[in-house]
Formats: structure tokens, sequence, C-alpha cells
């Protein structure tokens, strides 16, 4: 929902009748949850601001697919940036660069920290994909859609347009194998607790969902 | 669950404020104008239906070769009356008015000339506009040629023009050359054959000493209408 009384379906719908300013409203609605989806995929902020630009093109390419699930377009705004993710070049050739490529900020004496900390942001970040690469394309997508964006197993089903049964049995692979791989580097240290952004752990929100 | 946890996560960070604001801004600008631009959307679509088209179309004429319709013969001042179901076999030409009915003409002739086609015969329009007849009814299909359907305008206006062409130079066939060129080039303007030559040329070649009265021959493939030199027959 954007919390501006109107529901996603009917800005969409607005949009599609010649009103720029209501795409302009869900843009501004969702770009944070897709802004961070893309950083968990790429592991960079500025690919990632990018990225996101390019999946609200690519959603209004695509609007007469769009799936509202519960009055929002969270998850297929998810399943749209899954697809850029999955081909980024074939996805932002579709557009004139200056229609996602702003030029870099700049960096003024007073964000120095603001920049060291997203260098470390990115670090941390790149470590992070670096475990997940030893999982496949489709359990990989399925573990940053559940464990990282905090969706139940039917919101992370709607994104990847697969039934809500293959996520969960990626996600039991995926676990098994990090689980080895883990236990194999046995170097892992992890505090109890930390999870998604909803702060509940990914076992119980899976819980509520099956 | 702790296989699913990351301890290195990085906290959530929105985009600045400035920079959402201008990514807005342009995603608006191309939603409104996407929306302004439905010609385009059909250009792009035509792109698309264009060659499909075009394939459609090559793909129904292929078909189609074996069930060509009939052709309006652009020459119907003669016909040719072939004597096998070929191009290459003997051929009478006969003139006159055997345009109107020319498997009437050719039978009549074949008959004539002591040939039998067994009363089978099919007229069929050849590539160059002109009118063939064969003595088989399926000729026209085994030879790749369209039936004969009636001659064109344009075959009717030249028929005319050549008729009277003829008449003009049998008329008098010795009189000075330059009245009869002059003759055929009014004729060919009234005619609206404007683009047709008339050619003497002959009449300066060697063989062409002892010639000196005029014939006519038309020349379709270099649009001519050729005054050949020809005996005096008065002096015999």
């Amino acid at each position: 929902m954007t919390g501006e009384s109107e529901s996603d379906e009917a800005l969409l719908a607005r949009a599609a009748r010649g009103d720029g300013a209501a795409f302009g409203r869900l843009f501004r609605a969702h770009a944070g949850v897709v802004h961070s989806y893309c950083f968990h995929r790429l592991g960079s902020w500025g690919e990632a601001e990018d990225a996101t630009s390019v999946v609200f093109l690519e959603a209004w390419r695509r609007r007469s697919d769009a799936v509202v699930v519960s009055g929002s377009l969270r998850s297929w705004l998810l399943g749209v940036a899954t697809n850029v993710m999955r081909n980024q070049r074939r996805a932002a050739r579709r557009y004139d660069a200056a229609l996602y490529r702003l030029p870099p900020a700049r960096a003024e004496p007073d964000h120095a920290d603001d920049v060291v900390s997203r260098l470390d942001d990115e670090r941390r970040m790149r470590a992070v994909l670096d475990e997940l690469a030893v999982l496949d394309r489709g359990m990989r997508e399925a573990v940053v859609l559940v464990a990282m964006e905090g969706l139940t197993y039917a919101e992370a089903a709607v994104a990847l347009g697969i039934p809500v049964g293959t996520v969960r049995s990626r996600l039991a692979r995926a676990r098994g194998r990090l689980k080895k791989v883990r236990t194999a580097a046995d170097s892992w240290d992890l505090p109890a607790g930390v999870a998604g952004p909803t702060g509940d752990l990914p076992g119980q929100e899976m819980a509520r969902d099956v | 669950m702790s296989d699913l946890e990351f301890g290195q996560l990085p906290p959530p960070r929105s985009i600045p404020g400035e920079r959402l604001e201008q990514r807005r801004i342009l995603l608006e600008r191309y939603v409104a104008a996407s929306l302004r631009s439905s010609p385009k959307r059909w250009w792009r679509r035509r792109r698309v239906l264009l060659p499909g088209t075009v394939v459609v179309v090559t793909c129904l004429a292929a078909a189609g070769w074996g069930l060509r319709p009939g052709g309006l013969a652009d020459r119907a001042s003669a016909v040719g009356c072939y004597s096998a179901v070929s191009l290459q076999s003997d051929t009478a030409v006969i003139g006159g008015a055997a345009a109107a009915d020319p498997v009437g003409a050719c039978l009549e002739m074949w008959r004539r000339s002591g040939l039998e086609s067994g009363g089978d015969a099919a007229a069929c329009l050849r590539d160059d506009g002109g009118i063939a007849v064969f003595p088989r009814k399926d000729a026209c299909g085994s030879l790749g040629l369209r039936p004969f359907a009636g001659v064109s305008d344009l075959g009717r206006r030249f028929a005319a023009f050549q008729h009277d062409a003829v008449s003009l130079v049998a008329a008098d066939r010795c009189r000075p050359r330059a009245e009869i060129v002059a003759d055929l080039r009014r004729a060919l303007d009234s005619y609206g054959f404007s683009s047709w030559s008339v050619d003497d040329s002959g009449f300066g070649r060697p063989w062409a000493r002892g010639l000196p009265c005029a014939s006519l021959a038309i020349d379709h493939d270099r649009s001519a209408v050729v005054v050949v030199p020809f005996p005096d027959l008065r002096q015999k």
C-alpha cells in the first residue's frame, strides 16, 4: 500500500490512464524495497540505484501482468526486479541510459563518514554474496527474497512465478547446502536473532505462511 | 533456521532524497511520453506487421502459382497457334481479328492445314503479353502460363492503332517516306503511344537498294514501329 489512501492497484490503473504522477507515487512507495533487494543481489549501492530505476521502467512496460497481493504490488515488483537481475544488460538495453543513470553524487567533506560506511556495507554484502555463490540461481533468489527481504512463502512464490511448494523445497535445499558449507568452513559465529528487515526470524515468517 | 541468517547483512539504506526525486521525475516523464506516443507504437507494430505481411503474401502467391488466374493480353494483334504443347514448337501466326476467338481461329487454321488437334485446345497468355494457343486443354498449367482471359484496354488500343497503321501504309507504299513516317507518328500519338518511335533506318542499308517502297513491322521490345524497305510492285 502507498499509505496515501489509494491502493497500489488504483494507482496503477490511474497511471495506465495517463496519470504519470500516479506511477511516481508507486515509485516513491516501493523504491526503498526494490533498492534494498537490488543491493542484496548486486552488492553495490550505485548499481542498485540504477537497477531500481530499470525495475520500475520494466514494471511500467509489463503493467498489464501486474499482480496485487493483499493490496500491494511489492511481491510483483520484486519479481520484476528478479528478472532484471537475471539479465541486467538486456533489461537496461531497452531504455535510454539517461533514464536510469544519474551522474554520481558529489562526495562532500561532511559526508565522508557516509561514504566510508557505504563502502563498508558493500564489502560486507560481497562477503554474503560469496557465501551464497554455492547455491544455484533458483535457491539464491528464494533465499534473498525470504531471508533478506522478508517475503512470505506465498509472496516469494508470486515474485518468482513458481508454486509455494517449490519455494519451500528450494529453501530447504539452500539451508542444507549452507549448513554443510558452514560446518566445513567451521568459521561461522552468527549472533542469535539476526534476520530479515522485519526482525522476525525467517522460520517464524515461513511458519505463518504455510 | 540459523542456516538462513546472515550476520554480516548491512542495514537497509534508502536512495538519497534528491536522487530519488530525480529518478521519480524521469520515470513520470517516461510514462507520460510512452502514453502520448501511440503513433510510435503503431509504427513499432508495423515493423513487425510489414515483414509478416510480405511473408504471408509471398507464401500465398507461391501456393497459388499452380492456380494462376486468367490474364489479359496486351498484344492482341496476332495469335500464335503452336503445333505442340511447347513454346518451342512450330508456330503459325494469325493476325486480324483472331484475338476475338483465339482457340476457334487456331482450330480452323489447323483444320485447313490438315492437322488434327482432336478439338482440344487452350489459349494461354505468354509472358510477353501475347496470345498462344496449344492443342491440349491443360496446356497453360503444364507450361506455367496463365489462361488467356481476354484483351486488355492497352491491347485493344494497340490493335486498333496497328490496324490503322497497316491501312495507312498499304494505301500507298511508295509515297515519300517522310510522309509515311509523319502519318505513323501522328497515329501513334493519337492512340496514346507517344513513347513509341518510328524507325526507318533500314532504308540506308545496302540490302535496301532496289526497295524504294515501304512495309510495316512492330518491334514491341524496342517500342518501335519499323518502316521496312519494300519492293515497288507497280513496276512489275
